[in-house]
């Protein structure tokens, strides 16, 4: 597995880019989720 | 603070607005990112439930890898590491591409649970470990499994009535 952090950007629940490196002004917490809820 | 799974957006929205989510969710169907984070059940092919902090100086404050759906990272753990990168010194991330994920998209097309039932399904899994608890009494590990899951059902139990109180008009 590489170093993390990784930058990476996904689409939120309204379909707009959410990029990680855009939100590291201050710390940042990824959860991870089952999904399918 | 994001969520991230391999729930696609409009999946994710109906998510966000049943649970008042006060975060963003994001949507990963091919789990590139879940499998770049090393957090990817091969056999469910969706994410472990897993927690990362990372701060402003790119250290990994806090790193949790949840063994099963239950496994789930506690809330102080969480908050005692975002304490401990307050203060850090920015650095600029890299942004390289990452590999596409193993995971085909798809959507399983079930129902997501309504929240109305949650907090009677969590009373009963409360209820279920309890009777587990008591009948296994002489084993000490499962003893403490049994502990850390009932707490996480009553968890569930508690903020799901709190998340219907608010939703009511």
């Amino acid at each position: 597995m590489a170093d993390l952090p990784l930058d990476f950007t996904l689409e939120d629940e309204n379909g707009r880019p959410w990029r990680l490196s855009d939100k590291l002004g201050d710390a940042v917490v990824l959860l991870f989720l089952r999904g399918d809820w | 603070m994001a969520g991230i799974s391999v729930d696609g957006a409009a999946r994710n929205k109906a998510m966000v607005e049943k649970l008042l989510l006060p975060f963003p969710m994001l949507a990963d169907p091919d789990a590139t990112v879940i499998w770049a984070y090393g957090v990817y059940h091969e056999k469910e092919q969706r994410a472990r439930p897993a927690a990362f902090v990372i701060g402003r100086d790119l250290e990994i404050a806090y790193r949790y890898v949840g063994r099963d759906f239950a496994d789930r990272p506690l809330t102080n753990e969480l908050l005692d590491a975002l304490d401990t990168v307050r203060d850090a010194p920015r650095r600029d991330l890299r942004s390289d591409p990452l590999s596409p994920g193993p995971r085909s998209p798809a959507d399983t097309g079930r129902v997501p649970f309504p929240l109305e039932h949650l907090p009677p399904y969590m009373r009963g899994v409360n209820f279920a470990l309890e009777a587990v608890g008591e009948r296994l009494s002489e084993d000490e590990r499962l003893q403490k499994e049994v502990a850390i899951y009932r707490a996480i059902a009553q968890d569930y139990m508690k903020h799901g009535l709190a998340t219907l109180k608010l939703r009511r008009p």
